[in-house]
């Protein structure tokens, strides 16, 4: 068994030396914004040169220290908290209205599905307001609170399907099986199936966690106060046409904002990429 | 037992509680809405006044840039969609390999998808693509004479494409934990019988992920009709609106000139255009998704 | 039975995460009171600085006894340097004022007018608000309430200081003034002075579009590789599009009044030819080479190294403009006018307005801001130029003492200072009309048809557009 599936795994040198050589095109952004961390205005617009003429790590410095008032150790504090916890509410709340739809025949099921998807077609920049509105009438604006709502009561119809889809794949045995060892349906969704969903938790997650960590517009909506910026509105604090921006500390601040998403992906991928053959309980 | 049965299948109700909430208290006003203030005349700052269906009239008979918007959402739809699926796809299967150093290497694939947010990306694009670009540098070296990326009418909507085409990650991502899925066993009988790694693929492979494939035909076509910050970014709908998707337009009429109730007609056009292709792939893939539930949904 | 326990369990955790969720906001406005009168004794002495002091421990010692506090949000785009300087504006003020606290809602202009459209719309604007001059008249138009029209504050906040015709011109609307200029500004030109005086270019003399032209060609016989212009689509239209019929016409391209086109066909015809005649002898640079950089010219490498001669800007963007190209020296030259026009085409006016939330529940205590904001010295000391020239006496007086007005950016105010012409804000400025213009310009330059047809579909959508109005 075991030889086989290295078998299968085993990869010729000319495999890597592609995957490498698409690997540093895919790398040269991340670098290139990196030494723009370094470079002068013009440097970073008027050359093509990848590297600075100069390293000082005087933009992280001065990038760090906003203003007299705030620093981005706030907006750090801030991003992590707004992400951490919208992800973590999207995640299980999603999970169990998926479960809901995939394993439960209920009346008006195929409607209300029907109506999930539907929900999905519309573009979000025409609800912008109406749903500001209902925010304000609710007088939650200026905090996370509308995250938060909308992700405990699982209005991400793209997880809902999406695990919906992971869940479906599984047989139906399991649940089954479960049953006639006395599992409750709660139990069977704890107990069997959220292990074997774990990839599809942890990509949920992983979306959920970057499209809230980079998201702008939303928060640019809902929230006022500066103490409570993300990172996403404090990067654009300083972009505006009628000053002399500085670029290295902008991009400073872009590269140290992306530094947890690289880690995060770097480490959460053993939980997404450890499927069901490995676990052993399908085989 | 068959009281039993009904029971457990009510449970399903209490399950979907939160969303069906969320759905009532958040989402079905905006939505409805939305649709009676396409049949107004609406500026943002002002009441609407009820005008029937002349929002759509004029959007499909005098709005000679809405037809130019719809020909070039269409394009950007039908080379984003399965380009981005196909470049996935392609790179789940080799990441999906016992390599060396694959978590290292799965994640500088998965970079482009993280510096897609940074406001870095922006002015990058403009390097490369501008005219003593990085990329024009690099063909010069092949004798190759500048070519104007995005500073050309017919060459703008290509590249937009191409630089979405680059973000691949979320789709790569699932079908990486789809593949993971597929049980060994199958590949080990396969084996057995002596199959060829393209049989294996198609008659394997495919099928185990199809409902994940299918998952992500959807949502990218969703996404692709709706997109407008890529173009927004990139080129603004430039040049001479060769890049400018109804997502743009719509965001414009909206957010620039206040028309409300004309920004959510267009919306609702690409609400339609949305769901007869949706409920077109839902039927298609009744025909050629395999469930594990059997399809029993 | 236990079954539908755990089930009630788990969801009410669910709903409880979501209930932490709600409650964790805070309550944006602690302000509960009304509004606060005044007496007159408390009012400040804008005049002398001496005075502030005094103030300040007055104030200080029946704050509690007599105020309610008060707390005022305050919203505007910039960069670091207008936050800080604004930053410390608000310190000051609160200082002299203890039971007024300002919320500081500061950002990039990047979705700033989208944001503040919601909150309009919602009823939950910042209670004094920076505003884009070109937003202004559609937010006027919609709904007059939005705005406290200062005039009717006459005693609150103090506005003679802001030259009278000047003041009208630029916030005011219908006789309302519902906004004030933050600094005077407006068109300019900026050369490169030095590779202008090799190859022989005088920008400092009144010249005309023609001669425009001609130093063009200068430039190219003296380098091919380099233009004598750098224009994007905006530069364009508001550059060379609407002053040049203007000078033609002596009207507005949109006539507000009449709600008619304020020329005849043959003039835009005889506009785009001009354009056409500036791209086919490389006056300007290539529009597909420079399309891209939007409204971020200076971010173009040629115009970092030096290869195009000079560009149309604002004063309020001439000095990003001269920074962006550290090896250059710059000069701001005068701005073309045509021979016999019946208007100069050319105005200053200002870069953003100061606006007061007409349903603020502190309309008082955020006119008593700006009247500091404007008046007084040590506000003025502390603001400096980061909203360009200051357009009150005490601004202009204090900076001028400070030594701050120099450089490019006062020398195109003083430049526009001489043209006398038409402000055409209103229609004309819609977004809409300048989408449309703005489009007539670009085919031009992209030689997509010729200049006749292209004046005449853009005659169409103008009439489309003013009929539904």
């Amino acid at each position: 068994m075991r030889k086989k599936y290295f078998r299968r795994g085993h990869v010729s040198i000319w495999t890597y030396v592609i995957v490498i050589a698409i690997g540093v095109v895919m790398m040269y952004p991340i670098i290139w914004m990196f030494f723009a961390t370094f470079k002068t205005n013009a440097e970073i617009f008027g050359s093509v040169k990848l590297l600075p003429e100069k390293f000082s790590l005087q933009s992280y410095i001065d990038g760090w220290n906003v203003n007299g008032r705030i620093t981005y150790a706030a907006f750090f504090a801030n991003s992590f908290k707004l992400t951490l916890i919208t992800t973590f509410l999207t995640v299980a709340a999603c999970a169990i209205v998926a479960y809901g739809f995939a394993r439960f025949k209920f009346p008006c099921k195929k409607i209300l599905f029907g109506i999930l998807i539907t929900t999905m077609m519309l573009p979000d920049s025409i609800l912008l307001i109406p749903k500001y509105s209902l925010y304000h009438s609710m007088n939650l604006l200026d905090s996370y609170a509308p995250f938060y709502l909308q992700a405990g009561l699982a209005c991400y119809p793209f997880f809902v399907f999406m695990l919906i889809q992971f869940i479906r794949g599984l047989p139906r045995e399991l649940d089954e099986s479960a049953y006639i060892d006395g599992c409750s349906e709660i139990g069977v969704f704890v107990r069997i199936l959220a292990p074997l969903m774990k990839p599809a938790l942890f990509s949920a997650g992983l979306f959920q966690f970057m499209w809230t960590y980079n998201d702008y517009t939303n928060v640019l909506i809902y929230v006022n106060s500066v103490k409570k910026y993300t990172l996403s509105l404090a990067l654009r604090l300083s972009l505006d046409a009628e000053s002399v921006i500085q670029w290295n500390k902008v991009m400073a601040m872009s590269f140290l904002s992306l530094i947890p998403l690289i880690i995060l992906f770097f480490a959460a991928q053993k939980y997404f990429v450890e499927g069901i053959a490995t676990s052993g309980l399908k085989g | 037992m068959k009281r039993k049965l009904k029971r457990k299948q009510f449970i399903g109700l209490i399950f979907i509680l939160p969303w069906l909430a969320g759905l009532i208290i958040l989402q079905l006003y905006p939505f409805l809405t939305s649709f009676y203030y396409s049949l107004t005349e609406y500026n943002i700052m002002s009441s609407p006044a009820f005008i029937g269906f002349q929002n759509y009239i004029k959007l499909f008979t005098t709005d000679r840039e809405f037809w130019n918007s719809l020909k070039v959402t269409t394009i950007y739809t039908i080379f984003t969609v399965p380009g981005k699926l196909i470049v996935a796809l392609l790179v789940a299967l080799v990441m999906n390999k016992n390599m060396k150093g694959i978590n290292l290497i799965r994640t500088v694939y998965y970079l482009p998808s993280l510096f897609g947010g940074s406001i870095a990306v922006a002015i990058l694009w403009k390097l490369m693509f501008q005219d003593q670009g990085i990329i024009n540098s690099l063909l010069a070296v092949f004798h190759i004479p500048p070519v104007q990326w995005l500073g050309s009418t017919k060459l703008a909507l290509p590249t937009v494409i191409l630089l979405n085409l680059w973000q691949f990650g979320s789709a790569f991502v699932m079908f990486l934990a789809a593949l993971k899925n597929v049980p060994m066993d199958l590949y080990e009988a396969a084996d057995i019988d002596g199959a060829s790694g393209i049989t294996k693929f198609f008659k394997i492979t495919l099928p185990q992920i199809s409902s994940i494939i299918f998952f992500n035909v959807i949502m990218q076509t969703i996404t692709a009709l709706q997109s407008f910050t890529g173009p927004m970014i990139i080129t603004g709908g430039g040049p001479l609106k060769s890049t400018y998707v109804l997502g743009l337009k719509l965001y414009t009429e909206a957010f620039s000139y206040y028309k409300m109730g004309y920004a959510c007609a267009v919306s609702w056009v690409i609400f339609i255009m949305i769901a007869v292709i949706t409920s077109l792939l839902f039927r298609f893939s009744s025909m050629v998704v395999y469930y594990e539930d059997g399809g029993d949904f | 039975m236990k079954k539908k326990q755990i089930t009630a369990l788990f969801l009410a955790c669910t709903m409880a995460f979501t209930a932490i969720g709600c409650g964790s906001q805070g309550s944006p406005d602690d302000g509960t009171s009304g509004q606060t009168t005044l007496t007159d004794e408390k009012k400040p002495a804008p005049e002398t600085k001496e005075s502030a002091p005094s103030k300040d421990s007055a104030t200080a010692t029946d704050t509690d006894a007599s105020h309610d506090p008060v707390t005022l949000r305050f919203m505007w785009w910039g960069g670091d340097e207008r936050a800080e300087a604004t930053l410390s504006v608000i310190d000051e003020f609160e200082s002299l004022y203890p039971w007024i606290t300002i919320e500081a809602e500061y950002g990039s202009d990047d979705g700033y007018q989208e944001k503040l459209t919601t909150q309009l719309v919602s009823g939950s604007a910042a209670d004094i608000i920076q505003m884009g001059t070109g937003w202004m008249p559609g937010y006027v138009a919609s709904n007059p309430d939005y705005f406290v029209d200062f005039k009717e504050h006459a005693d609150t906040i103090d506005l003679s200081g802001f030259e009278a015709s000047f003041l009208e011109n630029n916030g005011g609307f219908n006789g309302h003034q519902y906004g004030l200029p933050t600094g005077i500004s407006g068109h300019a030109f900026l050369y490169n002075a030095n590779l202008a005086e090799t190859i022989g270019l005088d920008f400092d003399r009144q010249y005309t579009w023609d001669d425009l032209l001609a130093m063009g060609e200068k430039v190219k016989a003296y380098d091919d590789s380099m233009n004598l212009l750098t224009m994007g689509a905006l530069e364009l239209n508001t550059m060379i599009l609407r002053p040049y019929l203007t000078q033609l016409t002596g009207n507005k391209v949109l006539v507000d009044e009449t709600k008619t086109l304020g020329f005849e066909e043959a003039d835009l015809v005889n506009v785009l030819t001009y354009i056409k005649n500036l791209y086919d002898n490389g006056t300007i640079a290539p529009i597909s080479n420079v399309i891209s950089y939007g409204t971020d010219l200076i971010t173009d490498p040629n115009w970092i190294n030096q290869k195009y001669v000079s560009l149309f800007s604002y004063s309020s963007t001439v000095g990003a403009a001269e920074a962006a190209c550290p090896e250059g020296t710059f000069s701001i030259g005068r701005l073309p006018v045509l021979n016999g026009a019946k208007n100069d085409g050319w105005y200053g006016n200002c870069p953003q307005y100061m606006c007061v939330y007409g349903h603020s529940e502190h309309i008082e205590e955020a006119l008593m801001f700006l009247d500091y904001f404007y008046n007084d010295e040590k506000a003025a000391e502390l603001l400096k130029t980061v909203r360009s020239v200051p357009p009150t006496s005490t601004g202009q007086k204090v900076c001028e003492e400070l030594g701050l007005l120099q450089g490019v950016a006062k020398d195109s105010v003083d430049v526009l200072q001489t043209y006398g012409g038409i402000n055409d804000l209103g229609l004309t400025t819609e977004e809409e009309v300048t989408a449309i213009l703005e489009d007539a310009a670009v085919q031009v330059a992209y030689g997509q048809d010729t200049p006749e047809n292209i004046a005449k579909n853009t005659i169409a959508l103008l009439e489309a557009y003013i009929s539904e109005k």
